[in-house]
């Protein structure tokens, strides 16, 4: 854990996890990036104010803990990302062993996400999409061994961030977004924005099955007991 | 048992019970014989 | 948070009524309940999509409605109609924010839950397997319209919209595969009890399946379920009537009475007895047996007279045996044996009156002409002995039988109502004509 004074409002900035270099201001809601380990936070050269987040009921949150890939996580950030017809939100874990996950809740489903490297044989699925090739719902290729469908395309766009991140998430940063699943409930996501493509693999999730602890509590719904 | 697996035991305890009386009167419609439809065979002068 | 309250409100902007955003964050699309209005929830300054004057449709479950289904509350918060042509059904959106989202979908006042899958569902020839379940292609290449939406949406739900929709049903669930050019995704949907259903949302009843209904394609057969209970009950009663059958009609006490008489010979009548009857009322059973009878036919008329009513108790046998050679060989017909079982004696002394006649069938032996009847007698055949063994007592295997029939009656005409539905049913199905595979898939149980 490492505290550092934010740049602009000079308010406590507190990085939980060592490898992450981005955190968001809980107060000015500036965005701070760490360059070294010494070093103090810095605005961003890209304007570095994120966008407020807009109310919603996930009842996910910021210090929720849990269980996923075998470890006991925190949730320690969030990306809001919103396409034409809708938003979700990427949640961040970090994992006991200091690593770091994604948690996807969409549609109020959830789908438990690891970066993987795209090095290797890649599925022609995934070699189109990184050619900036058009791909359709219901084609299906191999990722890490496993068969998957292409389940939705889409152009998504930031609207908002909080906690830590692994990377900036400017307001209005655009990605395409491709998601897959296959029959065993696993899942997998491909993004490519002008910095390039990234791949995240995965299984979906259940609230129950996370074991959660600390939910968000929402007016007028009993928070189940998990565990 | 829901219940119209229990109206139809009901159904078959009645059939039972009917095969059961049936076989106590000695009764069976498809007899070979019983009693006659013209009753009975009077003997002697019916006078009175 | 800032906020204390997971309902946030808004005032429309075309009827300026204060509508509830319930789930906030998931909705994009907000039917305003007053006036019908589309709004855009993602937009802060709240947009209107389409204005509609339409009225709400009075709902069956009128948004903002909690409820509790299989342990989870849902509150149901959005509502569309939606139409493939010829069939038009209702979906009602569930959400609890810790459980996600639940569909309501109501056809032919049928309710189902729909659950949307994460995990595709396995491809096999023609049909698709989820956990282990088959589902086999009943709809195919359908496109679903809405034609009326109320309330909130996770996606951009305007009437006019429509996807591609194909069905796979196995009994008490449907499996549907909805995808346009941007999606796909595939949901269960499983058929509510009434019970179910009405417990957690108060609508009216589903109706009861008869002739003339259309079920809908994952209802399962209600009369497969009645037969299905039904067969044990039937086999039970089946060996119960069959340990009935063995304890009841013995037959006891029998007595031998033996008469001859001539054939084209007089009549012969003689009386037996007595025969005593005990208490109640009992069947008897005569065996009239006539060894010798050959080329001819015996009429056996038995008649118990009770000795204090005078009351008759009346059989008839014809015993008879023909035989000869021809280019098939020997042949031979007809029994020399019959047994009487007459019906439902009261108990008292009886006298049995036995009338038999014998006749002679055929050109062999001498012939004589009767001038009495006007017709040629056959002379010299040798007297036919007729044995009558009479026993208290008859097993009547006929009423057996009809008990059998009465107990088979109600599964049967299950059976047939079953037949009716799944004719129904199956009428129904896109695509290759219903097969003995699928007929045999609606005997399943859900």
């Amino acid at each position: 854990m490492q505290s550092v004074a934010c740049p602009t409002c000079g308010a406590d900035v507190i990085f939980r996890s060592a490898a992450l270099p981005v955190r968001v201001c809980d107060y000015c809601r500036t965005l701070v990036v760490r360059y070294n380990q010494g070093a103090q936070g810095q605005i961003t050269e890209n304007g570095g104010e994120a966008a407020i987040l807009p109310f919603d009921v996930s009842p996910i949150q910021i210090g929720t803990e849990g269980r996923c890939f075998d470890q006991n996580f925190q949730i320690i950030g969030r990306v809001r990302w919103a396409w034409d017809d809708g938003a979700w939100n990427e949640w961040l874990m970090l994992l006991a062993d200091g690593s770091h996950a994604w948690l996807g809740e969409a549609m109020g489903q959830f789908m438990a996400l690891r970066e993987v490297v795209l090095t290797g044989s890649l599925a022609q699925v995934i070699r189109r999409l990184m050619n900036d090739r058009p791909v359709k719902p219901g084609e299906s290729g191999n990722i890490d061994g496993q068969s998957y469908e292409v389940a939705d395309v889409r152009t998504v766009r930031c609207i908002g961030c909080e906690g830590e991140l692994p990377f900036t998430a400017p307001a209005g940063w655009e990605t395409l977004s491709v998601d897959f699943r296959n029959r065993d409930g696993r899942c997998a996501s491909f993004q490519k924005d002008r910095h390039g493509p990234t791949l995240y693999v995965g299984h979906h999730v259940t609230l129950a099955a996370l074991q959660p602890r600390n939910l968000r509590p929402l007016p007028g719904w009993s928070v189940p007991a998990y565990g | 048992m829901n219940r119209s697996s229990f109206l139809y035991a009901l159904w078959c305890l009645s059939v039972m019970g009917l095969y059961l009386t049936a076989a106590s009167q000695g009764y069976s419609p498809f007899a070979d014989g019983g009693r006659t439809a013209s009753a009975a065979r009077a003997y002697g002068p019916t006078h009175k | 948070m800032a906020e204390d309250d997971s309902v946030r409100s808004l005032s429309c902007p075309a009827c300026g009524g204060t509508i509830a955003l319930r789930a906030a964050g998931y909705t994009v699309t907000l039917a305003c309940e007053y006036c019908g209005t589309l709004i855009d929830a993602t937009d802060p300054a709240v947009r209107i999509i389409t204005r509609y004057n339409e009225m709400q449709a009075s709902l069956a479950i009128p948004l903002g409605t909690r409820g509790t289904l299989r342990g989870i509350e849902w509150e149901a918060i959005g509502w569309m109609e939606r139409s493939d042509g010829w069939a038009t059904w209702e979906e009602t959106l569930l959400f609890n924010p810790y459980e996600g989202y639940r569909w309501l979908i109501a056809q032919n006042g049928q309710w189902s839950l729909g659950t949307m899958l994460t995990a595709a569902p396995q491809r096999d020839g023609p049909d698709q397997i989820v956990g282990g379940r088959r589902f086999t292609p009943f709809y195919g290449g359908n496109t679903a319209r809405v034609t009326r939406v109320a309330g909130e949406f996770y996606w951009r739900v305007k009437p006019g919209e429509e996807v591609r929709a194909s069905d796979y049903v196995r009994p008490g669930f449907m499996l549907s595969l909805e995808q346009d050019d941007r999606e796909q995704g595939w949901t269960i949907s499983e058929l509510l009890t009434g019970r179910e259903i009405r417990a957690a949302f108060d609508v009216d009843p589903p109706p009861f399946w008869i002739p003339g209904m259309t079920p809908l394609a994952h209802q399962p057969s209600p009369y497969a379920r009645r037969i299905k209970d039904w067969w044990p009950i039937a086999a039970l009663s089946f060996v119960a009537l069959l340990v009935l059958l063995a304890l009841f009609g013995r037959t006891m006490q029998p007595q031998m009475f033996s008469l001859s008489v001539t054939p084209d010979g007089p009549t012969v009548s003689q009386t037996f007895g007595p025969i005593a009857l005990p208490l109640g009322k009992q069947a008897m059973t005569v065996e009239a047996l006539t060894p010798s009878v050959e080329q001819g036919w015996v009429d056996i008329d038995v008649s118990f007279v009770n000795r204090k009513t005078q009351d008759s108790y009346d059989a008839y046998a014809l015993n008879e045996h023909y035989s000869g050679q021809d280019s098939d060989g020997y042949w031979s017909e007809g029994a020399r044996s019959q047994t009487l079982k007459i019906a439902s004696l009261p108990a008292g002394t009886y006298d049995m009156v036995v009338d038999v006649q014998a006749h002679h069938w055929g050109s062999s032996g001498n012939w004589a002409f009767d001038s009495s009847s006007r017709t040629y007698k056959a002379e010299g055949q040798p007297p036919i002995e007729v044995n009558l063994t009479v026993a208290r007592g008859a097993r009547f295997t006929s009423n057996f039988w009809l008990a059998v029939l009465m107990i088979l009656v109600p599964p049967l005409l299950m059976l047939v109502l079953h037949i009716m539905f799944e004719n129904a049913r199956l009428a129904q199905k896109d695509g290759s004509p219903a097969d003995a595979d699928d007929w045999l898939r609606g005997m399943e149980s859900p």
